[in-house]
């Protein structure tokens, strides 16, 4: 498997995270479901732990793709960002993967309830990691 | 996008840097941990409804606050894990006693069941553990005020008895022993044969709303308004 390919995926996985993270904050930011059924995302979506000053965690998670995505971009682009691609990308990933790992542990310990979207995100985020560390591991 | 397979340049860093990189990482994620820490328990300076306001047990054993001659019935299936459920207590509850239920004009009978996720069957079970205590009302309280701040478990649910003064020794052998779980489950088996998919599902006078195929609760105010003056005319 080579780089490019690798970075591809990478990208893919990024692409998914933004959908994910969009289909999130607009179920924060409508709310229009004024009714529980049977089901989690809006148990968790709506808990406390959903926002950090006062912006939901859905929004930080757009932007994070978002960055992450733009700096796959840029990475063959001259310049610091593109002289240290990959290193930011492992940066903000292990970032991802380390607050991702606490909101699941809030989501199955102290809400109780699993949101399959927040979960998606998780598996994204992680996936992505692996393969920045892959990258790295092979640049090195 | 420029050529993707050029030669790595400025790449090759000494894991030193990544060892920053790492601890820079730990560091971002402690704060946003911390930050997104939710502060402690919750409470009311009063817990539970004023003094001044009826309460009582239906016939078939749910409880109620009002006038039991109240004109209008609002039957209200809640769920003490549901959201949506804290936001009606939040934001309609108290403006409902005040207006409706203390001035007789409207019972509100509670009809605690259990569908919504995990936490729902021990959050009911520990206010059916305390309505047995005779705290039906100020148990609901607080578990719904801190929904989402407190994990729904044993720990968490004798705080809240020992907040409202409960003998918690009987609180929690009721609730070790699930002495309402089979209760909550029927109750809660039963509202969905009755067709009762979500919560809260409020049925006013009769008239269930949300509706089938509605997403969205009516203005309660407005349809108790009409409602208390078809009941008078």
């Amino acid at each position: 498997m080579n780089d490019l390919l690798l970075k591809r995926i990478s990208i893919g996985l990024g692409i998914i995270g933004v959908i994910d993270t969009v289909y999130l904050s607009w179920i924060k930011f409508t709310s229009t479901v004024a009714i529980c059924s049977v089901g989690d995302c809006s148990a968790v979506n709506s808990s406390s732990y959903s926002e950090i000053f006062g912006i939901p965690i859905a929004i930080l998670g757009l932007a994070a793709y978002v960055v992450i995505i733009a700096i796959h971009l840029l990475e063959d682009q001259e310049g610091w960002i593109g002289d240290n691609a990959l290193m930011l990308i492992f940066g903000l990933t292990l970032i991802g993967v380390l607050y991702s790992a606490y909101l699941t542990y809030i989501e199955l310990f102290i809400l109780r309830a699993i949101c399959p979207y927040c979960v998606l995100s998780a598996v994204a985020i992680t996936l992505m990691f692996g393969v920045a560390i892959t990258r790295m591991l092979r640049e090195n | 996008m420029a050529k993707s397979n050029r030669p790595a340049k400025g790449r090759s860093q000494p894991w030193l840097v990544y060892g920053g990189i790492v601890a820079i990482a730990l560091l971002v994620t402690a704060v946003l941990v911390y930050s997104n820490f939710p502060g402690g328990f919750s409470s009311d300076a009063q817990i539970g409804p004023d003094a001044s306001v009826q309460r009582g047990l239906t016939g078939n054993g749910y409880h109620y606050l009002g006038d039991e001659d109240a004109p209008v019935t609002l039957v209200l299936y809640e769920d003490f894990a549901c959201p949506n459920c804290k936001i009606f207590f939040t934001v309609t509850e108290e403006t409902l006693i005040e207006q409706y239920v203390a001035t007789g004009k409207v019972l509100l009978e509670s009809r605690p069941i259990a569908i919504v996720n995990a936490g729902s069957l021990p959050a009911g079970e520990a206010v059916l553990c305390a309505a047995d205590q005779g705290y039906f009302w100020e148990y609901r309280e607080l578990i719904f005020l801190n929904q989402g701040n407190l994990p729904y478990n044993r720990n968490s649910f004798k705080l809240i008895a020992d907040r409202i003064g409960m003998d918690t020794t009987s609180f929690l052998k009721c609730y070790d022993d699930h002495v309402f779980r089979d209760e909550l489950q029927q109750d809660s088996i039963a509202a969905q044969q009755f067709g009762i998919e979500g919560t809260p599902t409020l049925i006013i006078a009769g008239e269930r709303f949300p509706k089938t195929g509605e997403t969205s609760l009516p203005d309660v105010f407005e349809v108790l308004d009409q409602k208390y003056s078809e009941a008078t005319e």
